[in-house]
């Protein structure tokens, strides 16, 4: 069985997981909202980022050693896809209109959202 | 420096299909260009590095004299739409929001370090501020302010943009107010693609033939009714204020790689999804008819309440929906509004238009001068070619030629067209947007009943049932069609005057496809589609002289003011733009001349050696 060195887990899954998790929750926080309290949690993030990747890395690592590659690639997967469910789920129960957005009603008076008014220059700046 | 005094804007689309790039100085547009007519790969969705360098060149400026440059959607807001999607219906859809989040977390979310990197590949040292717009507002943009209204509602109707799929907004001025938007995952533009993907024609591209295919449904069957019922009953529904929501039990778009469930369309529908390939049945076209009656249906809808919201009499229309001139015409003859107006280019390129426009009036503040009939130049907006440079193009592939004026060259064309041939004709400057205007068109005798048969099959090399489009003098139009205003971007149709119909057997309806085809409907038979209909374009002399000259030429010799008009290029090939795109697909089809400005060419004369065939995807 082909094991992966330490650097390949330190650099590779733990980045990928990282990365992820930071999408999750640049995404949750809806930027047009609140610009300052994204940045702020994806500046603690960053720092937080380093130990978090470390563990998890240390983990794989050690269930590789158990499991071998595939069976842990298995596992993980697994608990990536529950964990992901899980807050999904959570997520769709919190997000009320998330769940109108994508509902689709016959009794429904109107989909229609308010626009965003009278375009200004400073919406031309940011990317979001 | 020109910096300071101009404000010059540089708007661009890319990086999902059909990326353009145009240039606005001081608010007037000065070229537009979509990147797949340099790079000849159909719907290209790369950086448009080589319309970007058009764009430049025409405006004879460079990169240090731009202001800024304008991305046409806000990427972050795109991923957020992404991700909440995939939280919306996870864990279902797993498998493609990791494959698209790959390219993201690549690419798109550096967007901004990927556009001032290709932009420094053309000046490192003088890359320009980068700006973004929204997907609407720079639809929203491109329909308003080359518009000649001070004052429209403004409606954009799409596939999706960030989260918008529908958008109502009203302009002033130089402003652009967002009233309405109705949001992913409810779309008119994918439900339309939806039924272009069960149809077997491909999404973003194969909309329009779906439209083509609409009339050969049968209007007075059971099927077209029942079918009709079916998605009312279960896709979509339409509420009282003209907003709309898709059942997503039905649809695959927001969670996988296809469109449609297809198990569960084939069980409401009782028809399974069309191969590509597959021979066309008369079930195929009444589903058809169906879609295109519930798409009028919803995008009136919309309309309605844009006239309510607004209080507007001007209605300014973009986005991919407000491609389909069929739908376009019902607006327009359910009289909500007065006056419509529509971008050429109203897909995705046209954002590019729009972005650049956009920054014009709002974030620069330009002052707007609104122009009759508009701001598009006709769309003539690409690269145009000198007589030097198309004679160095035909000597260099040896092409066999004979020069003579234009006051020679109009009559003689107009002769060989009603004797039957398909000429190419290249003269000009390029059109903006899909739609080829006599810049870049194949051109043949309405007359013939015949022709539509030859160009599908031999020129064009598509499906035979696709319809072609006329192109009238502008001052003729209600000799053939009922009606007069002007179209001359070809975004509406109209129907064939009575005078001009044949009557239809009683039983037309109930024929096959083929022998409802071939039956000769009026007295230009080649243009009229099934249900009478026609795409036409008026064409006006202020805009393309020769293109009038030449119409009015054949006029005078057959009696007839109009034209077959259809793009020049063959299936799966962008239209041509250079003297030597149009060389080759002439040299590789059934035309039997190529004018080029002033040179003509028989293809009786040529060496078929001279020039190599290229090979296009299916479109």
């Amino acid at each position: 069985m082909v094991r992966m060195t330490d650097s390949e887990f330190q650099k590779v899954i733990p980045q990928f997981l990282g990365i992820t998790f930071a999408c999750v929750v640049f995404g949750i926080l809806n930027t047009n909202d609140n610009l300052l309290y994204t940045a702020l949690v994806l500046l603690v993030l960053l720092i937080l980022r380093v130990h978090f990747l470390y563990t998890v890395g240390t983990l794989i690592h050690d269930s590789v050693a158990l499991l071998g590659k595939w069976l842990t690639a298995l596992v993980l997967g697994v608990l990536y896809l529950s964990l992901i469910s899980m807050y999904a789920i959570m997520y769709r129960r919190l997000n009320r209109d998330l769940v109108a957005t994508f509902t689709f009603s016959r009794t429904s008076k109107s989909t229609y959202q308010d626009g965003v008014g009278t375009y200004e220059k400073k919406s031309f700046d940011k990317p979001w | 420096m020109v910096k300071n005094e101009k404000k010059v804007v540089i708007g661009i689309s890319a990086f999902y299909h059909d990326s353009a790039a145009a240039i606005v100085v001081d608010g007037v547009i000065i070229a537009a260009a979509h990147e797949e007519r340099f790079t000849r790969i159909k719907h290209d969705p790369a950086f448009p590095r080589r319309a970007l360098a058009y764009c430049l060149t025409e405006a004879n400026l460079t990169l240090r004299d731009v202001s800024a440059v304008v991305f046409y959607d806000k990427p972050y807001l795109k991923f957020e739409r992404l991700l909440e999607t995939y939280l919306y219906y996870a864990p279902r859809g797993v498998r493609s929001f990791i494959s698209a989040a790959i390219v993201w977390i690549k690419e798109k979310f550096f967007l901004r370090s990927l556009l001032e990197k290709e932009l420094a590949e053309i000046d490192a040292a003088a890359v320009p501020s980068i700006l973004f717009t929204t997907h609407h507002l720079a639809h929203a943009a491109s329909a308003f302010y080359p518009s000649p209204y001070r004052t429209a509602a403004i409606v954009t109707l799409d596939g999706v943009g960030e989260w918008a799929t529908t958008s109502i907004s009203y302009g002033e001025g130089g402003h652009i107010t967002s009233k309405k938007e109705i949001h992913f995952p409810h779309s008119i533009g994918l439900l339309y693609s939806a039924f272009t993907y069960y149809l077997g024609f491909k999404v973003n591209s194969g909309e329009y033939k779906l439209m083509g295919l609409a009339p050969y449904g049968n209007p007075e069957s059971a099927a077209v009714t029942r079918y009709t019922n079916i998605i009312w009953d279960n896709l979509v529904v339409q509420h009282e204020d003209g907003s709309f929501a898709l059942n997503q039990t039905y649809f695959n778009y927001a969670t996988g790689s296809t469109m449609t469930n297809n198990v569960l369309w084939e069980r409401i529908f009782g028809l399974r999804r069309k191969e590509p390939d597959e021979a066309l049945t008369q079930a195929h076209c009444d589903l058809a008819l169906a879609i295109q009656n519930v798409t009028e249906t919803l995008v009136l809808g919309v309309i309605r309440y844009a006239q309510t919201t607004t209080g507007s009499e001007n209605l300014c229309l973009a986005g991919g929906v407000a491609l389909n001139c069929v739908a376009n015409n019902v607006i327009r003859k359910a009289g909500i509004f007065k006056n419509i107006w529509v971008q050429p280019a109203a897909g995705d390129a046209g954002g590019a238009l729009g972005a650049a426009l956009a920054a014009s009036y709002i974030y620069f503040d330009v002052p707007r001068i609104v122009e009759t009939p508009d701001s598009m130049r006709g769309a003539y907006l690409g690269p145009a070619y000198s007589g030097s440079e198309i004679e160095v193009a035909l000597k260099q592939h040896r092409a066999t030629y004979t020069r003579m004026p234009y006051t020679e060259l109009y009559p003689h064309v107009a002769k060989l067209i009603a004797h039957g041939n398909v000429i190419g004709w290249f003269q000009g400057r390029m059109e903006w947007g899909p739609r080829a205007l006599g810049g870049r068109s194949i051109l043949a005798d309405p007359r013939d009943p015949n022709m539509q048969k030859k160009l599908n099959l031999r020129v064009k090399m598509r499906e035979g049932f696709r319809p072609f489009a006329p192109s009238i003098l502008s001052e003729h139009v209600g000799e053939f069609f009922v009606e007069t205003s002007p179209s001359p971007y070809m975004l509406f149709v109209t129907d064939v005057a009575p005078k001009q119909r044949h009557t239809l057997p009683h039983d037309f309806h109930s024929w096959d496809l083929y022998t409802k085809l071939y039956f000769i409907r009026s007295t230009v038979p080649a243009v009229t589609h099934l249900d009478f209909s026609a795409r036409i374009q008026t064409v006006h002399k202020e805009t393309n002289i020769h293109y009038w000259n030449l119409i009015n030429a054949f006029y005078t010799e057959t009696g007839f003011p109009l034209l077959i008009n259809t793009s020049f290029n063959v299936r799966g090939e962008p239209i041509v733009s250079s003297p030597e795109d149009a060389l080759r697909c002439f040299m590789h089809t059934d035309m039997d001349y190529l004018c080029i400005g002033e040179y003509i060419l028989a293809k009786n004369e040529q060496m078929l050696t001279a020039i190599t065939q290229k090979t296009f995807a299916a479109d």
